[in-house]
């Protein structure tokens, strides 16, 4: 007799990202690695926004580094699925790209290599979202955008996508704007139509977090010193350094926190509103009962234990992905998974 | 430079791993909020209720199954935390199903883990098994519904011989039927194709018209089966085979030719001519020096035989030539010294004297003397054909045809003949469909009349159509009555087209038919040959309809003390004073073989063409002895190295070592042990005592300690599970019988037969009848006039 | 009396496999009237399906654009480098397992054609329209068969074909509707009836009549159909449906053979029984195939190699071990070598087709000029049952249309619906999508 169904694992996240332009870019897919290590989520996929090979570049020197930890059997199979990036255009190389993908060692070897040769090694960005939503259960995936919406909205465009979205996906946190007024944004400006058809059209709840929100959380410079010298060479700390010794504004590890603990309250929520934003991608939320946006809100209180909490998992160390898990090393009962939907998600 | 390919199982949520058992394990039903709450208590809370399961299962779960299967972990993707309170019981059966056969097993925990104390795992499955069984008692009863469905090739080719004594071979023109569940009788699966349906018109053309007997016949045609030609098998020096086909029915002349000559005063010898393995034809053939002068001695002889059209195996025999006994090989062929047959050839076709069977079946009255009798032709076909009686209208429309045809000029027979192939190319012939009793109430839960009882019951143990009987006492209502139906099973099993259980059921649940498609390497496997192939099946065929006619217990499938053999298969199997071709039942004395399992035929179909696999063979237990299939293995399966089996590492060595991987011992443990039993069986089933350089070791542990030696040890383990064989027959037979998969309502049916059969010492031909008269098999729900099948993940592909 | 020398496989094959070119198919000028007397050749449309995978290591080349060295598998199409396109990258997420665990094999094969991910089912199987019979419904009606289904293999007898997969996914590559998938003929002389008629003695005037007759009985018995479907639920009526739809079409080629009931001779004897030989049984199959394109008689073909997890041995190479169990070789060099060498096995085979259908010209071009023949796997690396960078080779120019002799290298999860959707257009059947498509294949045409 045939039956159906398997048993539901952690919340899949995908991270699309104008990687590489900004430090925090780096430490929100840090933080993610840290959090699918410790097995709260599992980042499925991962596209980039900014048309720019080296970005693609930088991102899989990163990922090739979180896959390091992991050997064997397990590493044939845990390799991940090819980087998104976005199809047309191209945008400068940052200092970050160069920073890591220049660096040598004495004898003039370059410290990392990206697998990457050619544009043929990434994949369309919303094609990769797409596929890897398919692979989800229902309601079990979330996406964390960090950079132009262009990704998201040509996902829009696909056929299916939308009741797909709708399916599999609980939230999309977004970076960008204030509450509840921002002034021009480069993550809309960069593809106005984008954020527009986004916020617009996204058939699931979105939470935004803001600019603010980002400098009131910032990212401390000393860690790349403190944190990460497990490692000789640490693809994170050697691109962040370049960012200089002040500490960095990071709405995007705020996205990616909640992502992670939406019900942890590291953060309040703002009543549900419309964001709209303006042709010089200054934006505006206007609260409404039936408004499908909210906006993630900075709680001084928790600032200390936020920043703690960005530490441990952006500077945690790779950890061995395996096939399955001898029994005895998993004697103790687990600990209690404390993702719980966000009471926005109730509404949809 | 070449790119690395790369897999995604983890973003994929770890797929094949062991999935296929898992997905039994509904979990997806709670919501990821549950999760967290389950997980707590169930880490923090040991038992707080008093009820048996908070005190006898919970425990142990939270001990021994949680640690490796919670949200985090999900080893195999298998979650047990949900599965921590009394109503998942309810709510989960089919996972629960799982955790119990996993537990009772002994399976679970695996090899490496702390193990439970045995006490707390017997209560365990004693409490489960107990709920389980309380709460089968308590689902609702239906008899599910099979949609309608469409003969299949074996079918359709009965059904012609028994309406018109046609041999039509479908599976020579009809596409292959796809199979589900294991068997190509399953109604969803069967569909019609405009390739299929085509068939169907121009068979329904060719048949009618040899029923009736109007096809012209062409003028003849000679084929020559000789060795030069190539095409002409050499059995060995005093047997030759050929293929041919029969375009036409009609009478054959036959040829066979024969060179050499033996001593002055030998005996002749019996040319037998086999047509199918049947011998059609006998003739005394002349073996001593003609008179006549030949520079290369050489004689033939010719007769005339009937033959129906089709694909034949011809084979020209000379019947017990004891001559050849004392001949040494190289004689063989030396025209001086012996004579042997070496040519077929066939000249035909020539008009048949005798009249055919099939105008008699047709002609029931002489449609010369007009209408009326026409009438009576027709409608009598009709109601063969649509195995119901037909309506006046039914007859009028098919009498439209045999006025078309005249109204071409063409004779009143050729019109019946036009009638006919009309009938055979309708519904109401290719498809058994079943009525609603009420339509007003289509989803009502109803008996079936009897004509379709009839052709259930025909269909199931004949593959055929009902009989003049069995639609007599349709007619009459009787059918369904118990001493009736009982007294037509009884009869339906004696007749001779019952063999059709063991072909079609027997052989698809036991995978004999693979032996067809099988090709074991000759070269590892010298004796293997089409020979030994029908041997092996007409073993097991023959030891299946023993078992179904004599009502044997169906513990005999595994251990029986005899079997049925002829020369060549007894000189396999290494067994004495077995002469002749023809098979019989032989008492067996030692313990080499007895039961299906040391059956040459299911040896082989389990095997490797290249060697044995004592994985396939413990899959094959697991699946069609005991019905506890085991999950898929992952991707990447470390595959034997067969160069190297049997010389450089033992067979066994190399399967322990790849079951010291996690991921793999969990099933191997058991699907292996039970394969290395088998060990002494080669992969054609021949017994050997090594492998290679190797001595055969076939003994075992099974997870849960049991222990054998030999393989008639591990039988002696299945014994100890007859009720988990007879279930699994039974479900197998139910799904067959049925023509549907089975559902979870279909379980009060299948405990209460194992009960019945338990009575009576699981006797198999009881098993028969309790499906007969089983609920689903006598009754349907109807289906109301509106769709709902949803497939929730479509709107992503599509 | 006529004295026919009894059938002999391999003299019959010589006969007509090395007269498959020219001369023979001259001999059918009428049949090809229709086609000839047209200044717009047809496109022809066929899709060859290799199972288990293939070596990857031994398929791509190490470089893109022009063909230049070929990597061992290919070798046997030297010849042809001008005349084929391989294209990489082409991926096929339907046929991964997504939430449906074990059966990559019964999956793939499913998807290949449909771009669905097939219902887990034993039963009430279900996957998707395939984009073959799209096209074939909507040029069908210029031919007299809408499309033929071909295989080497017959369907598998008995047990469990993958993980819990219907053998219905794994025996057939097309599908006439999500539940109906189209057996496909491997016998020779199935094939050959079923093209040539079964009956070239008839005289016209018995065909005519048979014709009236076959098509009285139709209109009898759709009636008796029509009558029951109303007194049926869903399920059973499907099967109802399925059997009108599929008198419907035979009406259809009833009506076509009465316009034109040009006799084709085959220019080869009906053959007898299937050849032992898989290249024999290639060669014959592939023989009708070409006389089939030749003549007009269908423009989509759909040809299943093999089935997936086939455990054929191929002794006529001296591999007596199954295809699957090797393919899962774990890297071990003795096993992926015999892997390699069915792969170029194969590869010589169609080799062996391409040459004939090169052969034959129409009228400037040749009969490959004017078709799109696939030859492709729904796995790259069996071992692991990859669905991405399915090995993917187009033949022919369709029509004078694609710029062959290249490598395409495409972005990586590139549908291989998008390719189909390409094909769609040149077969005159245009879509906006299908299964999972992004939009059509660029780079292919000439310009």
């Amino acid at each position: 007799m045939q039956f159906s169904s398997a048993g539901k694992p952690p919340l899949g996240i995908v991270y699309d990202s104008d990687f590489g332009m900004s430090a925090e870019s780096v430490l929100a897919l840090a933080l993610l690695r840290g959090f699918a290590g410790k097995n709260i989520s599992r980042l499925v996929g991962i596209s980039i926004s900014s048309p720019n090979l080296k970005a693609a570049q930088l991102c899989d020197v990163v990922e090739k580094y979180y896959a390091s930890a992991t050997t064997g059997m397990a590493a044939m199979f845990f390799q991940g699925p090819p980087l998104g990036l976005a199809e047309k255009g191209k945008t400068a190389d940052s200092p970050l790209m160069k920073a890591v993908l220049d660096l040598k060692d004495p004898d003039g070897k370059h410290i990392y290599e990206s697998r990457i040769a050619d544009i043929n090694d990434t994949a369309v960005g919303q094609v990769v979202i797409r596929n890897m939503l398919m692979a989800q259960h229902a309601g079990n995936a979330a996406i964390v955008s960090a950079g132009p919406a262009t990704n998201l909205a040509k996902l829009l465009m696909l056929r299916g996508a939308a009741d797909l979205i709708q399916d599999k996906v609980k939230f999309l946190v977004l970076t960008g704007g204030d509450y509840p007024k921002g002034k021009s944004e480069t993550n809309f400006t960069a593809d106005i139509d984008a954020i527009r058809k986004v916020l617009a059209d996204w058939p699931t709840p979105i939470i935004i977090a803001g600019r603010e929100l980002g400098k009131a959380l910032p990212y401390p410079a000393e860690s790349f010193e403190k944190d990460f010298s497990y490692a000789p060479h640490h693809p994170v700390a050697d691109a962040c350094r370049v960012a200089g010794s002040s500490d960095i504004p990071a709405a995007a590890l705020a996205a990616a926190l909640y992502a992670n603990q939406a019900d942890a309250g590291y953060f309040k929520l703002s009543d549900t509103g419309t964001l709209s934003i303006s042709e010089d991608g200054a934006s505006t939320f206007q609260p409404s009962g039936d408004g499908k946006h909210r906006f993630l809100l900075f709680d001084p209180e928790k600032k200390q234990q936020i920043i703690e909490k960005y530490r441990e998992m952006v500077s945690a160390k790779p950890v061995p992905r395996m096939l399955r898990r001898p029994p005895q090393q998993n004697a103790d009962p687990p600990k209690p998974d404390p993702a719980k939907p966000p009471t926005a998600e109730k509404k949809s | 430079m070449q790119r690395k390919r790369k897999d995604w199982l983890d973003h994929v949520e770890r797929p094949s791993l062991h999935q296929k058992i898992w997905t039994f394990i509904v979990v997806s039903a709670l919501s990821g909020a549950a999760f967290a709450n389950d997980s707590k208590s169930a880490a923090v809370k040991g038992g707080s209720s008093s009820s048996g399961f908070d005190s006898v299962v919970k425990p142990l779960m939270t001990r021994s199954c949680v640690p490796c299967h919670n949200a985090s972990v999900a080893s195999g993707s298998v979650n047990l935390v949900p599965f921590n309170k009394e109503t998942t019981l309810a709510e989960h059966r089919e996972a629960w199903d799982r955790i119990l056969l996993k537990i009772r097993s002994g399976e679970m925990p695996p090899p490496g883990s702390p193990r439970p104390p045995q006490d707390k795992v017997d209560a365990v499955v004693e409490y489960l098994t107990g709920e389980f069984e309380k709460a089968d008692r308590n689902i609702k009863p239906d008899p599910g519904r099979v949609t309608a469905r469409r003969m299949n090739r074996n079918e359709y080719s009965n059904t012609i011989r028994d309406i018109l004594g046609i041999d039509f071979r479908a599976n020579e023109d009809f596409p292959t039927d796809d199979s589900g569940e294991g068997f190509d009788n399953i109604a969803d699966v069967l569909s019609i194709s405009p390739l299929l349906m085509e068939k169907y018109v121009a068979a329904a053309e060719k048949i009618a018209a040899r029923a009736v007997g109007s096809i012209a016949l062409p003028k003849p045609v000679k084929a020559v089966y000789e060795p030069n030609a190539n095409n002409l098998q050499r059995i060995n020096v005093g047997t030759i085979e050929a293929d041919h086909r029969v375009d036409f029915d009609g009478d054959y002349d036959i040829l066979v030719g024969m060179p050499g000559e033996r001593g002055k005063d030998a005996k002749p010898v019996q040319l037998g001519f086999f047509v199918d393995g049947k011998l059609v034809h006998q003739v005394q053939v002349e073996t001593k020096p003609s008179d006549l002068v030949y520079f290369s001695p050489f004689s033939d002889v010719t007769f005339r035989v009937p033959l129906p059209e089709g694909e034949h195996k011809l084979r020209v025999e000379f019947l017990n030539d004891d001559f050849i006994q004392t001949l040494d090989e190289n004689e063989y062929y030396k025209s001086k010294v012996n004579k042997y047959p070496s040519t077929i050839s066939i000249t035909g076709p020539f008009p048949s004297k005798l009249e055919k069977a099939s105008r008699k079946k047709i002609f029931i009255c002489d449609p010369g003397t007009g209408n009326a009798c026409v009438e009576k032709i027709v409608a009598n076909l009709a109601r063969r054909a649509y195995r119901r009686p037909v309506t006046p209208d039914e007859t009028a429309s098919l009498m439209k045809l045999v006025a078309l045809a005249k109204s071409n000029g063409e004779d009143v027979e050729q019109g019946i003949q036009l009638a006919l192939q009309g009938m055979l190319v309708s519904p109401n012939f290719l498809f058994r469909i079943e009525r609603n009793a009420d339509p007003k109430n289509p989803e009502k839960i109803h008996r079936i009349n009897d004509f379709e009882l009839a052709s259930r019951l025909s269909y199931f143990i004949w593959s055929s159509t009902p009989d003049e009987e069995l639609l007599k006492l349709a007619e009459t209502g009787k059918l369904h009555e118990d001493q009736v139906l009982t007294a037509q099973v009884k009869r339906m099993l004696a007749d001779s087209r019952s063999v059709a259980l063991a072909d079609n059921f027997a052989g698809q649940w036991l995978e004999i038919r693979n032996l067809d498609s099988i090709k074991p390497d000759p070269d590892k496997f010298l004796s293997w040959g089409p020979e030994l192939r029908n041997a092996m099946k007409t073993e097991t065929k023959m030891f299946i309809m023993h078992m179904l006619r004599e009502n044997r217990p169906m513990s005999e499938f595994l251990n029986a003390r005899y079997t049925f053999l002829n020369d060549r298969l007894a000189g396999f199997y290494g067994i004495d004073g077995v002469t002749g071709s023809e098979f019989r039942k032989v008492d067996l004395a030692s313990d080499q073989r007895g039961g299906i399992l040391t059956h040459a035929s299911v040896l082989t179909v389990s095997s490797y063409p290249t060697r044995t696999s004592p994985t396939i063979r413990g899959q094959y237990i697991l699946n069609n002895i005991l019905g506890t299939p085991p999950p898929p293995p992952p991707p990447d399966v470390p595959a034997l190295d067969a160069s190297k089996v049997g010389s450089e590492v033992s067979l066994r060595k190399q399967l322990e070592e790849h079951r010291n991987n996690p991921v793999c011992a969990s099933c191997h443990a058991r699907m292996d042990v039970l394969g290395f039993a088998l060990e002494s069986y080669n992969g054609i089933g021949k017994w050997r005592t090594v492998d290679g350089k190797f001595p055969i070791d076939s003994s075992g542990v099974l997870p849960g300690g049991k222990k054998f030696e030999t393989a008639n040890e591990m039988k002696a383990v299945l014994l100890d599970q007859l009720p988990d064989f007879s279930r699994c027959v039974t479900e197998k037979m139910m799904v067959y019988a049925l023509g549907r998969g089975l559902q979870l309502y279909d379980r009060p049916t299948i405990n209460s037969i194992q009960v019945k059969l338990k009575e009576n010492n699981y006797q198999f031909q009881d098993l028969v009848f309790e499906i007969v008269r089983s609920l689903p098999f006598h009754s349907r729900r109807g289906e109301l006039l509106s769709s709902t099948n949803g497939n929730s993940k479509e709107i992503a592909h599509r | 009396m006529i004295t026919r020398k009894a059938l002999n496989r391999r003299t019959f094959l010589r006969g007509t496999g090395a007269a498959v070119a020219l001369p023979f198919l001259d001999s059918m000028v009428p049949a090809m009237a229709n086609a000839a007397t047209k200044t717009e050749r047809p496109v022809r449309m066929a899709f060859l399906y290799v199972p288990n995978g293939i070596d990857m290591r031994n398929w791509n080349p190490d470089y893109e654009g022009k063909l230049t060295h070929l990597p061992r598998i290919l070798k046997p199409l030297e010849n042809f480098k001008e005349h084929f396109n391989l294209v990489s990258n082409l991926t096929h997420n339907a046929g991964r397992a997504l939430l449906d665990g074990a059966g990559d094999h019964g999956r793939c094969c499913a998807a290949y054609l449909t771009g669905v991910q097939p219902k887990k089912t034993m039963v009430d199987i279900k996957a998707g329209i395939s984009f073959d019979q799209i096209v074939a419904n909507k040029i069908g009606s210029q031919t007299r068969f809408k499309s033929l289904e071909l295989a080497m293999e017959d369907a598998r007898q008995a047990g469990d074909c993958d993980s819990g997969y219907s053998c219905a996914y794994t025996n057939n590559l097309a599908w006439r509707s999500e539940t109906q998938p189209l057996p496909p003929i491997m016998n020779p002389r199935i094939l050959f009836e079923r093209l040539f008629g079964e009956d070239a003695t008839l005289s016209p005037e018995a065909r005519k009549r048979r014709n009236q007759y076959r098509l009285s009985v139709l209109d009898l018995v759709s009636a008796d159909a029509k009558k029951l479907t109303g007194e049926l639920g869903p399920s059973d009526k499907r099967k109802l449906d399925e059997y009108l739809s599929s008198i419907r079409d035979i009406e259809l080629q009833i009506e076509k053979a009465e316009k034109d009931n040009s006799q084709i001779d085959p220019g080869l004897d009906k053959p007898y029984g299937i050849p032992a030989d898989f290249a024999d049984h290639f060669r014959l199959m592939t023989d009708m195939m070409t006389v089939a394109f030749r003549a007009d008689l269908t423009r989509v073909m759909t040809f299943l190699m093999t089935r997936e997890g086939t455990s054929r041995a191929y002794r006529e190479i001296g591999i007596p071990d199954g295809h699957h169990p090797l393919t899962h070789h774990r890297n071990q060099e003795d096993l992926m070598e015999k892997v390699a060498q069915i792969n170029t096995y194969h590869v010589q085979q169609f080799a062996a087709w391409l040459e004939k259908l090169q052969s034959i010209q129409e009228g400037d071009s040749t009969l490959l000029d004017n078709s799109m023949i696939v030859y492709g796997a729904g796995l790259s690396d069996g071992n692991r049952h990859l669905h991405e960078d399915l090995p993917t080779l187009i033949a022919g120019k369709g029509g004078n249309r694609f710029k062959t002799g290249r490598r395409i290298v495409y972005r990586r999860e590139t549908p291989m619906c998008n390719m189909f959707l390409t094909m769609m257009d040149r077969m005159g059947a245009p879509a906006d999508d299908f299964g999972d498509s992004t939009g059509r294949l660029e780079g292919l045409d000439l310009t």
